[in-house]
């Protein structure tokens, strides 16, 4: 079996190499489908602009951990199922994704390039863990978010949100 | 530096703030104005209605207690009168919560789902939101009455049957219906399916469920013959109580359905019983997309009898003969079923549930019993199913927190679900054909009690091995001396079929 051995190399926007096998690649659908279309071209660098090296290295540790699980179904839309997902994260997700959150972002912007959905979705869950329980105050110091909203428009917002007595 | 939360593209930022309760979402719309329609949006795709839902996710669930703790039922007090007073103060914060909609009408295009009580709010102001946001809404839950032995006629203002019938345009975006029948089953359900054309995904709950003896359990009444719509998009049938009667329906569903991929006939009492000549299970058979099945015992015993299995990779069978050790492991089980990846045995709930904390005569009670010592005979059933990786004991009724999904097992997922075997094998073919294989099986318990006399052992996380080497039984005393080979390997959770191992594991093996 041959096919396991087989190597493909992507190229980072600040224009790093790295040589990858090709099952932990393919947890990206988009070098999945890039793959695809330019065939069996040996030795050429799949380009990746929008990702920097220190992100890829990072996500490739992701994807290698993950290469062995079943891929997402193309198809998959949670639209047609009331039930929502669990909001857990597993340990080792947890674990690998304790990061600064600039890298937090590019991470979850990278998955969202790359097409990792089971990545992008660790992504979300870990910024909605960090804003559950805070109050606006403490989401805006956390964000480094400017509040452009008077107190007025402010309780005003939550009133009509929160549907509290009139 | 570039990367801020509010750089994040909006569709990030809704898919962050659908893992938010409400609550949260308000604390977010509040922070700036680039986030405040963000929130707002994911507030307002969900209108959940329901009296059981929590005050975090229900908008409507503070103002509804409220009218209950106003109106106190009164010792002599006209049960009838009482119920009025109630429907109608319900129906006045419904009309409320219209109206304070029809002044925002962006939110009311923002609303994907609606999850509502058949007995509290089909009310006239119901009907109108219904027909306002019938051009998007993708989910729709009718959910059971709140009354356990089904709901109260002077509460109910509208009829599911009346709901739909009134709708003037179709539900095109409709995708998922959940909808809660009485007696009378077959005119609500046929108006539902009329109005909801690309339907995906239909799951039918009883009005009153017959739960441990308690409750009044809907008798479905007798087919009368007409006809169904034909439901060609229709991929996923749940049936939380099945019975004979819905087996007519069922069957013409699955028969006009491009390819079903999930059916659950729920059935822990074992009501249905169909021969296998029953045509429900003949249609069963010959669904060639199916992944997921859930079945009676009995019920899927005669499928397998009837020759035809289809190609599931989960299967989760309910069985009501469960008693307190684990007959489940007992001989013919496990299906020979060559697809089957993760199997789901369910009947603990009850056990796991109970108060009783003692015992009879060395029963268990209170918590399901421990896992014994894998039987040989589970052995022989594992190695016929070639696929298999998993089987599972849920404590909790069903699978609830992963339906139809690929199990993936996680130690927090495993203490979840209460107990489970995992099974791995390995195998090697050596230069003249003859292959070995070794099968390493481990039980897991999250808790469980064990008394004697009138001691109580209490336990938790119990893990057990089972080994055994081209079908003779090795002690599991060797698994350090195999894993030591491997690495890191050897406290893995996750299942696999046929994988390798080094030359060294194998001569340890050997030696034996």
């Amino acid at each position: 079996m041959s096919d396991k051995k087989q190597q493909v190399i992507l190229q980072t926007s600040d224009d790093e190499q790295f040589t990858v096998e090709k099952i932990v690649a393919e947890r990206s659908a988009m070098i999945k489908s890039m793959m695809e279309d330019l065939g069996e071209q040996e030795g050429q660098a799949i380009p990746l602009p929008n990702v920097s090296s220190s992100v890829l290295t990072k996500i490739l540790e992701y994807c290698d951990h993950h290469k062995n699980e079943p891929l997402p179904a193309a198809d998959s839309s949670d639209a047609d199922d009331s039930r929502r997902k669990t909001s857990e994260i597993g340990e080792w997700d947890a674990r690998w994704i304790q990061v600064d959150q600039e890298m937090l972002f590019e991470i979850i912007l990278a998955a969202n390039y790359l097409d990792i959905k089971p990545l992008l979705d660790v992504g979300c869950k870990t910024v909605a863990n960090m804003i559950k329980g805070k109050t606006p105050e403490e989401i805006r110091k956390l964000f480094n978010i400017t509040n452009d909203f008077t107190p007025e428009e402010e309780e005003q917002i939550r009133k009509e949100n929160e549907w509290a007595e009139e | 530096m570039s990367s801020q939360i509010t750089n994040l593209p909006t569709h990030i930022l809704l898919a962050i703030a659908s893992h938010l309760d409400r609550p949260s979402l308000v604390n977010l719309a509040v922070t700036c104005k680039m986030l405040h329609p963000v929130a707002e949006k994911a507030i307002w795709t969900h209108l959940d209605l329901s009296i059981r839902s929590s005050p975090a996710s229900s908008i409507i669930k503070n103002r509804l207690s409220r009218v209950r703790d106003t109106y106190i039922w009164q010792p002599g007090q006209d049960e009838v009168a009482y119920q009025l007073t109630i429907a109608t103060a319900y129906s006045e914060v419904m009309k409320i919560l219209h109206h304070h909609l029809l002044v925002h009408p962006l939110w009311l295009r923002h609303i994907r789902r609606i999850t509502v009580d058949i007995d509290q709010l089909l009310c006239d102001s119901f009907l109108d939101l219904l027909r306002l946001t019938s051009p998007t809404l993708t989910s729709l839950e009718l959910l059971p009455p709140e009354y356990v032995f089904g709901p109260s006629r002077t509460q109910s203002l509208f009829t599911l049957a009346q709901v739909f019938l009134s709708l003037d345009a179709p539900l095109v975006a409709l995708r998922h219906l959940q909808i809660t029948l009485e007696e009378n089953w077959q005119t609500p359900l046929r108006f539902a399916l009329r109005c909801a054309p690309y339907l995906r995904s239909l799951r039918i709950t009883p009005a009153s469920a017959h739960a441990g003896g308690w409750g009044r359990k809907t008798i479905f009444e007798s087919p009368d013959g007409r006809h169904w719509p034909s439901m060609s998009y229709l991929r996923k049938v749940e049936v939380d109580e099945m019975s004979e009667q819905l087996a007519d329906m069922l069957t013409y569903l699955l028969q006009c359905s491009d390819g079903i991929t999930y059916v659950a006939l729920r059935d822990q009492s074992g009501c249905w019983k169909p021969s296998s000549s029953d045509p429900l299970v003949i249609i069963l058979g010959q669904q060639a997309k199916l992944d997921y099945l859930a079945m009676s015992r009995e019920a899927f015993d005669t499928l397998r009898k009837s020759g035809s299995v289809p190609p599931i990779k989960i299967l989760s069978i309910s069985d009501k003969n469960v008693k307190h050790t684990l007959p489940l492991l007992q001989f013919n089980i496990i299906p020979q079923c060559e697809t089957i990846t993760t199997m789901y045995l369910n009947g603990y709930s009850a056990l796991a549930h109970g108060t009783t904390s003692f015992g009879w005569d060395e029963e268990y009670q209170g918590l399901p019993a421990p896992m014994r010592t894998i039987p040989p005979s589970f052995l022989d059933d594992i190695h016929q199913s070639k696929n298999l990786k998993v089987v599972l004991f849920p404590t909790d009724p069903y699978e609830a927190n992963y339906p139809g999904e690929e199990f993936v097992p996680t130690e927090e997922i495993l203490k979840k679900t209460g107990r489970a075997i995992l099974i791995r094998t390995y195998t090697t073919t050596d230069q003249h054909g003859n292959q070995d294989m070794f099968t390493h099986c481990r039980s897991y318990s999250a808790h469980h009690t064990h008394v004697t006399d009138s001691y109580a052992h209490h336990a938790q996380e119990v893990w057990e091995e089972y080994t055994d080497f081209n079908g003779k039984y090795v002690d599991p005393s060797i698994l350090g001396k195999v894993y030591s080979t491997l690495g890191a390997e050897g406290m893995w959770i996750e299942g696999g079929r046929d994988l390798r191992m080094p030359s060294e594991a194998w001569e340890v093996l050997r030696k034996v």
